[in-house]
C-alpha cells in the first residue's frame, strides 16, 4: 500500500514549522472552519472519522471529546501528551519539531469543541529543540490572532503553555502527567472507578481533555477533510481509521518515522524503512518496548491495526517499531528492557516497585553465568505477579516484553544458562551490540542513587 | 460544603463473597468488608486519610450486575482501599486467584523487609507479620542480595527511622501532608530506592510527630521513647484520657513493671479520630514518670521536709484548718478528675464551711456561665469537634491553636481540607493556622478589644437592619458604646488595615454560620471581662447563638476546667452551676450531704490570693494547683504563698507551689487513679486506673473523702462510681453520665 503521508505530508518543506509556509499549505482553515461549526458537530466530526488515541491504548479519542461536562462553570483544560518517553519512539519529536503549527492548531480545535480555557503542552524534558520550535509557533499565533483573546472574532478566548517534563518516564501516564503539570510528584493518579474520569476531574479537579500529540495533530486534517473521508483510510482494518506514525529503528538500513495507512502489513513497513539490516529478520516489537516481540513467523502476516496486532500477540502501542536481526542476543536485550522499567518504575505500588527490581537483579545474574534452570520460570511468575496487579500500565509494561522474550525465545535463556554465555557470544556480528565489560548503566544495588548514606560496612 | 452534620447517606445494594448487604454509597470496599466480618489485609490504608492503593494487598476480585441480572467481572482485580461501593457492586475476597495475589505482594514486599522481627519494636504488633502469617508465602524465592540501608536513623528527637524496614506504603507522608499539614516528610527517589524521609535529612519537628509511629506498618518509624523498653506482650494496656489539654483525647497507657511506657491513641471519631500530639504522646510519658513524685505526706520542719503518716498528716491538716475557722480557701489543679473535684469543694464547701474556693488561674475569673446564659443562651462553648466541619467559617480568635489545643487544629484543618470551610485567625505572631487561613489579622499584642469593637462596628452598619434588630433588638446602645470604633480608630489601635478588616466582615455577614474558637490571648487579656462580653455580642449580632453549627466557644485550657466549673470549683457556683444564693439549691444539697453550705460567695482566685497577704486567709488547701507556676502573676502567688499560715499542697510531684507548703499530700497521676474527665465540647468520659500507686500516695478523689470522714464523720463514698452517681443524682447536666452510660467514648452533655 506504500507510506501515506498525512500529517507528515508537508513536514520537508523548509519552513514548514512557520506560520507563513505552514499556511500556504492550508494551514489554520482548518480552525476556521471549525469554529465556524457547532461545538458538538466538531466532535461528531472526530467520532465520524473513529480516530483513536495514537498514545498506546487506543481508546477511542471521540468519547473522551464527548465526556467533558457541557453545560458546568468549572474552566476545562486541554492537555497534549507530548512526553514521549517510550524506548523506540520518536514521531512526536517530529511532529512538534517540524510541524509545531498542526499540533497547535488540533489543541485549539480541541479546546473550542471541549469550551476550555487554556491548554498544555507536556513536553518531554529532552525536547529542548521541540519545545523551542513549539514556543515560537506558538508566539506566532498569538501574533496573528490565533491564540488569546477573541480568536478569529468568534468569541472564544484560548491561552497554550508550555510545560517540560523532568525526564520522568512514568510522567508520560496521563494521570501521572497531571500530577506533575500540578507540581505534584510525577505519580499515577487513582482511576475509574476508583475516582472520576479526568473528563470529570482531572487537572486542579476540573474536566480535563488529554490527547496524545499524533491525536492532536489529526484533528485539523479530520476537520477540514471530514470525518467519513478519514475514517476511509485504513477501512481495511476491523476498527482502526487513519494513519500512524511508525518510527522504525534498529536493524533497518532507513530508520525513521513512516507514516502508514492502517491496513498495511508490518512486513511492507520494514521494506519502506530499507528492510533488515545485518542479515535475517529475528523479531520486531511493533509499538514501542512496552509491547511484546513478535517473532520472524508472526510478522509474516502480520497487518498493522489496534486488533489485527493485537491477535498476532502484539499491540499498535505508541509505535516505536524495532527491529532485530538475527545475531541479536534477546537475554541481553531482556535484560536491558527491564533495566529501564526498573529504573523508570516510581515506586508507588509494590508489585511494580519490587517486581521490576528482582527481575532485573535475575536477569543480571543470569548474565553474569549464575542462572539456575528454575529462574526462567521464576521470571514467568514473576511477570504474572506483575501484570494487572500494579497501580498503572508501567507494571504490565515490564511484564508484557519479558514474558514475550522468554515465551518466544526460550531456548536463549536455557543456552545462556545452560552454558553461561551467550548464544551469540562468538558471533562477530553480533559483538557490536554486547555492552562493554564492566558496563552497568544502572544498578539498584548502587548506593549513588541514595544520597547522604554510605553502605553498611 | 460543610458537611451535613446529621445527613443520611444513600444506602445501596452490594454482594460480597455472595453475602447481600446494604452500605452506604460511596463508602469504600474494604469498610464494607467489615461489616460481614470479612477482614481484607491492607498496609496503605488508613481509614482517617485519603485512600491511595499503593500497596495492593487489599486486591479483591470485583464485577457489576448488569440490568439484565448477569455480573460483569472486572478483567484486572481491583484494590477495595479505594473502590467506591455503587449500586450492584459484586466482590469476591477469597478467590483462588486472591489468595495468590496477596500471597504475591507480600512475597515482593518481603524480599527487601530484613526479617529481624526478635529485636523489631513492632514485633508481636506489626501488621506485615500478621498479614504475612495469615495470607503470605511459607518461604521466598528471593535469593539476590537484599537492600541495605542505614538502620537507626534519628529523624528527631522522638521518632527514629529505620529504612530498611520501610514497605514504601507512605502512610507517614501522607499524614505529614493531609492531617497535620506540614508536609515535612516525603519519599525521595524513585522505584526500588523510594524512602520516606525528611528533606535534606532535616529535623522532623512535627507537633503530631508521634502518630507516625502509630501508623507504621512494620517497624520503620519507631518511637525513640519506647525503642527496646518493652514488648508488646509484656505490656499491660489500659484505657485512659489525656491530661495535657482540654482536648480530651483518648488513649491507651501501655505499662510495663508499673511504668508508663508509651502511650497510644485510641481511637474515638468525635474527639480525636486517632490521633495525638507530641505533646499528649511523649510529654505525658515524661510527666508520669518524672523522678520528682511524691510518695509519701511529709511535713515542713524548718527547712526540711519530715515524712508522717497519713493519720498524722490528716490530723494535722484538720487542726490548723479548725483553728483557722472557715478562713479556708482553695484551689483546685485541672488535672483532677471530676469526682476528685465535686468531693473537693463538698469538702471546702460543707466541711470546711468555705465557699472560697476557685480553679482560674487566668486573668479572667468573672461569671462566665452569667454571662453566657443571658447573653446567649448557650455555655461559654457552644460546639463540639463536628461542628467545625459542619459551620461556614472558623474564627480562631487569640488562640495559637496548635499549641493550646492541637486537636481543634486538626479538625479546623480537616475542615477546611476536606469541607471547604473558611477560616480566619486572629492572632499578634505567625502561627500554624494561618497557612491554610483566609483570613489572617495580626493585632498589636493586646489589642484584641479594640479588633472585637471594630469588627462590631463594622457590623452593625454593614448586617441588613432586619437582622441586626432581630438578633440584638436593643442595639442602639450598642451603637452608642462603639460610636467611635470606626476602621481608622480600629487601624489606628490594632494596626490592622481597615480594609482588610471591611474584607473580613464582608466574610462574616456572607457566611450562614461562624464559629469562634477562642484562646489564651482572650482569658488574660487585661479587660477580660469586656472582651468576653464584646465577643458575646459579636456571636448574637450575627446571629450564631442560634445556629446549632455556629457560635462561641471560649475554649478552656485545663485538662478539666470544664469539669471543674460544672463541679462547682467556683466561688459563687455549686455544682451544676446553681448560685450559692439560691435557697432552694443549697436546701437541696444540704440534705444530700448532711451539713449546711455558707450562702455568701466566695472569693476567686486573685481574692484568695489577696486574702493571703492581708491574713484573712488562714489556711489554703491547693488540690493539684500550681499558683506559682500556672498563675498569671506568679510573683502574686508566691507572696501569697510565703504569708499564708498554713498550706497544705496535694500533687502528685514536687511542684514549684509545693516549695511553700507546710504540708505535702501524696495524690496520684490520671495513671493511677480512676474517673472522668470533662473535656472542651462538655464531653465527659471516663479513664481507668493502670497502675499501682507509688509509694503512700492515694488518688485524689479518696484523699478528699477521707478527710471528708474525719471532719463531717459520715459515710465517705468508697469509689469513684459511687462519686459519680452522687453527682449524677445532683446536677442536672449529668444526670446521664453514670459509669454505665458513659462507655468506652463518653458522652456529651447539654
Amino acid at each position: 500500500m506504500g507510506e501515506y503521508r498525512l500529517l507528515l505530508k508537508h513536514v520537508d518543506v523548509p519552513g514548514y514549522d512557520t506560520l507563513e509556509v505552514y499556511r500556504q499549505y492550508g494551514g489554520y482553515e482548518a480552525l476556521e472552519k471549525a469554529l465556524q461549526m457547532e461545538r458538538q458537530a466538531v466532535i461528531d466530526e472526530v467520532k465520524k472519522s473513529g480516530l483513536r488515541g495514537r498514545g498506546g491504548a487506543g481508546f477511542p479519542a471521540w468519547i473522551k471529546w464527548n465526556g467533558i461536562p457541557k453545560d458546568d462553570d468549572k474552566p476545562h483544560y486541554v492537555i497534549c501528551n507530548s512526553d514521549e518517553g517510550e524506548p523506540g519512539t520518536f514521531k512526536d519529536f517530529e511532529l512538534m519539531y517540524k510541524a509545531p503549527h498542526q499540533l497547535i492548531e488540533g489543541m485549539i480545535i480541541a479546546g473550542y469543541a471541549v469550551r476550555a480555557k487554556c491548554g498544555y503542552i507536556y513536553i518531554r524534558g529532552e525536547y529542548v529543540e521541540c519545545a523551542r520550535k513549539v514556543r515560537r509557533a506558538i508566539d506566532e499565533a498569538y501574533k496573528a490572532g490565533y491564540l488569546g483573546k477573541n480568536i478569529l472574532g468568534s468569541g472564544f478566548d484560548y491561552d497554550i503553555y508550555i510545560h517540560m517534563g523532568a525526564g520522568s518516564y512514568e510522567c508520560g501516564e496521563e494521570s501521572a502527567l497531571m500530577s506533575s503539570l500540578m507540581g505534584e510528584r510525577g505519580m499515577p493518579r487513582l482511576k475509574f472507578p476508583h475516582a472520576p474520569l479526568p473528563t470529570i476531574a482531572g487537572v486542579w479537579d476540573c474536566p480535563t481533555l488529554i490527547n496524545n500529540c499524533e491525536s492532536l495533530s489529526c484533528v485539523p486534517h479530520i476537520i477540514r477533510n471530514g470525518g467519513e473521508w478519514y475514517a476511509q483510510l485504513g477501512a481495511s482494518t476491523k476498527n482502526s481509521r487513519g494513519t500512524k506514525i511508525f518510527s522504525v529503528s534498529g536493524h533497518v538500513n532507513r530508520p525513521g518515522n513512516y507514516e502508514v495507512e492502517f491496513g498495511t502489513p508490518l512486513m511492507e513497513l520494514i521494506e519502506m524503512a530499507g528492510g533488515v539490516a545485518g542479515g535475517k529478520l529475528k523479531g520486531i516489537i511493533p509499538g514501542g518496548s512496552s509491547m511484546p516481540i513478535l517473532p520472524a513467523e508472526k510478522c509474516e502476516n502480520a497487518i498493522i491495526g489496534y486488533e489485527e496486532l493485537m491477535e498476532v500477540g502484539s499491540m499498535v502501542g505508541s509505535g516505536g517499531c524495532m527491529v532485530l536481526n538475527e545475531h541479536t542476543c534477546i537475554v541481553h536485550f531482556a535484560w536491558r528492557t527491564a533495566e529501564f522499567y526498573a529504573h523508570e518504575s516510581c515506586g508507588k505500588c509494590t508489585p511494580c516497585r519490587e517486581g521490576t527490581r528482582w527481575m532485573v537483579q535475575i536477569l543480571e545474574r543470569i548474565l553474569q553465568g549464575k542462572g539456575r534452570m528454575e529462574d526462567i520460570d521464576l521470571l514467568l511468575e514473576i511477570c504474572d505477579q506483575i501484570d494487572g496487579r500494579s497501580f498503572c500500565a508501567l507494571g504490565d509494561a515490564a511484564a508484557w516484553p519479558v514474558r514475550a522474550f522468554i515465551k518466544n525465545f526460550r531456548h536463549e535463556f536455557e543456552y545462556y544458562i545452560q552454558h553461561g554465555r551467550s548464544m551469540y557470544a562468538d558471533n562477530p556480528e553480533s559483538q557490536k551490540m554486547f555492552p562493554p565489560k564492566g558496563y552497568q548503566r544502572y544498578n539498584p544495588m548502587r548506593y549513588e542513587y541514595t544520597f547522604g548514606y554510605a553502605p553498611r560496612k | 460544603m460543610p458537611r451535613a452534620k446529621n445527613a443520611q447517606p444513600k444506602l445501596v445494594n452490594i454482594e460480597i463473597n455472595g453475602i447481600p448487604l446494604q452500605v452506604p454509597e460511596g463508602e469504600l470496599l474494604v469498610e464494607a468488608a467489615k461489616r460481614i466480618g470479612e477482614d481484607i489485609p491492607i498496609f496503605c490504608y488508613h481509614k482517617y486519610m485519603k485512600p491511595v492503593g499503593m500497596c495492593r494487598m487489599c486486591l479483591v476480585e470485583v464485577g457489576y450486575k448488569q440490568p439484565d441480572g448477569s455480573v460483569r467481572k472486572m478483567p484486572k482485580p481491583q484494590a477495595s482501599c479505594t473502590l467506591p461501593c455503587t449500586e450492584g457492586l459484586v466482590a469476591w475476597t477469597q478467590s483462588e486467584q486472591i489468595i495468590k495475589d496477596r500471597r504475591a505482594v507480600l512475597e515482593f514486599l518481603l524480599i527487601n523487609h530484613p526479617l529481624d522481627c526478635p529485636i523489631c519494636d513492632r514485633g508481636g504488633e506489626c501488621p506485615l507479620q500478621n498479614n504475612t502469617q495469615f495470607y503470605g508465602p511459607p518461604i521466598s524465592r528471593y535469593i539476590e542480595i537484599k537492600r541495605h540501608l542505614p538502620k537507626a536513623f534519628p529523624l528527631s528527637k522522638y521518632v527514629m527511622l529505620d529504612l530498611e524496614r520501610c514497605i514504601q506504603c507512605g502512610r507517614c507522608v501522607r499524614f505529614t501532608e493531609e492531617i497535620s499539614g506540614d508536609a515535612q516528610l516525603a519519599l525521595l527517589f524513585r522505584g526500588a530506592q523510594t524512602q520516606p524521609h525528611t528533606f535534606q535529612l532535616t529535623e522532623f519537628t512535627s507537633r503530631f510527630s508521634g502518630n507516625v509511629i502509630e501508623i507504621c506498618p512494620v517497624g520503620a518509624l519507631t518511637s525513640r521513647t519506647y525503642r527496646f523498653r518493652a514488648r508488646p506482650w509484656d505490656i499491660v494496656t489500659q484505657k485512659s484520657i489525656c491530661t495535657m489539654c482540654s482536648n480530651g483525647c483518648n488513649l491507651y497507657f501501655d505499662s510495663r513493671a508499673g511504668k508508663v511506657v508509651r502511650i497510644n491513641a485510641r481511637e474515638n471519631p468525635e474527639v480525636n479520630e486517632t490521633w495525638t500530639c507530641d505533646k499528649g504522646k511523649f510529654e505525658q510519658v515524661e510527666f508520669l514518670n518524672a523522678p520528682n513524685r511524691l510518695t509519701q505526706p511529709m511535713r515542713r520542719n524548718g527547712t526540711a521536709w519530715e515524712p508522717i503518716s497519713w493519720a498524722q498528716a490528716y490530723e494535722l491538716m484538720l487542726e490548723r484548718f479548725a483553728r483557722a475557722r472557715g478562713a479556708v480557701g482553695g484551689l483546685a489543679g485541672t488535672r483532677l478528675s471530676n469526682e476528685a473535684l465535686y468531693l473537693f469543694q463538698k469538702l471546702m464547701r460543707a466541711g470546711f464551711q468555705s465557699n472560697h474556693i476557685d480553679h482560674r488561674m487566668t486573668r479572667y475569673q468573672g461569671d462566665l456561665w452569667a454571662h453566657a446564659q443571658s447573653l446567649l443562651n448557650k455555655p461559654p462553648v457552644a460546639n463540639e469537634y463536628r461542628d467545625l466541619e459542619a459551620t461556614h467559617l472558623i474564627f480562631v480568635f487569640g488562640a495559637d491553636l496548635i499549641d493550646e489545643q492541637p486537636m481543634v487544629f486538626l479538625r479546623a484543618r480537616k475542615a477546611w481540607r476536606h469541607y471547604g470551610v473558611k477560616v480566619a485567625v486572629a492572632y499578634p505572631v505567625a502561627n500554624a493556622v494561618e497557612e491554610f487561613a483566609e483570613t489572617r489579622l495580626r493585632y498589636r499584642a493586646g489589642s484584641e478589644l479594640a479588633l472585637v469593637k471594630g469588627l462590631l462596628y463594622i457590623l452593625l452598619d454593614k448586617l441588613p437592619a432586619e437582622t441586626v434588630a432581630a438578633n440584638l433588638p436593643d442595639h442602639e446602645w450598642l451603637r452608642a458604646l462603639l460610636q467611635d470604633c470606626t476602621p481608622a480608630w480600629t487601624q489606628d489601635h490594632t494596626g490592622i488595615a481597615a480594609e482588610q478588616l471591611l474584607a473580613f466582615a464582608d466574610t462574616i455577614a456572607s457566611v450562614p454560620s461562624m464559629l469562634i474558637l477562642t484562646g489564651e490571648k482572650v482569658w488574660n487579656h487585661p479587660e477580660s471581662e469586656e472582651l468576653v462580653k464584646h465577643l458575646m455580642w459579636l456571636t448574637r449580632l450575627t446571629g450564631n447563638c442560634h445556629q446549632e453549627s455556629g457560635g462561641l466557644n471560649l475554649l478552656p485550657l485545663g485538662a478539666n476546667e470544664q469539669g471543674a466549673s460544672d463541679m462547682g470549683v467556683l466561688p459563687n457556683r455549686l455544682p451544676g452551676y446553681a448560685l450559692v444564693e439560691d435557697e432552694a439549691a443549697r436546701e437541696r444539697f444540704t440534705q444530700a450531704w448532711g451539713a449546711p453550705v455558707p450562702s455568701t460567695p466566695g472569693l476567686n482566685t486573685d481574692g484568695i490570693l489577696q486574702a493571703c497577704l492581708t491574713g484573712e486567709i488562714q489556711a489554703l488547701y491547693l488540690a493539684g494547683a500550681n499558683p506559682v507556676r500556672e498563675h498569671y502573676d506568679p510573683t502574686l502567688a508566691e507572696r501569697a504563698l510565703r504569708a499564708c499560715e498554713f498550706v497544705v499542697v496535694q500533687d502528685s510531684h514536687m511542684t514549684e507551689s509545693a516549695e511553700y507548703a507546710d504540708l505535702l499530700l501524696p495524690a496520684c497521676t490520671v495513671a493511677e487513679s480512676e474517673g472522668t474527665y470533662t473535656n472542651w465540647e462538655r464531653r465527659v468520659q471516663r479513664f481507668w486506673r493502670a497502675l499501682e500507686p507509688p509509694g503512700e500516695s492515694k488518688p485524689d478523689w479518696l484523699i478528699f473523702a477521707e478527710l471528708w470522714l474525719r471532719q463531717v464523720r459520715q459515710t465517705p463514698p468508697f469509689n469513684p462510681r459511687e462519686v459519680m452517681c452522687e453527682i449524677a443524682s445532683l446536677v442536672p447536666q449529668y444526670a446521664e453520665c453514670t459509669y454505665e452510660a458513659l462507655g468506652d467514648s463518653g458522652k456529651r452533655w447539654g
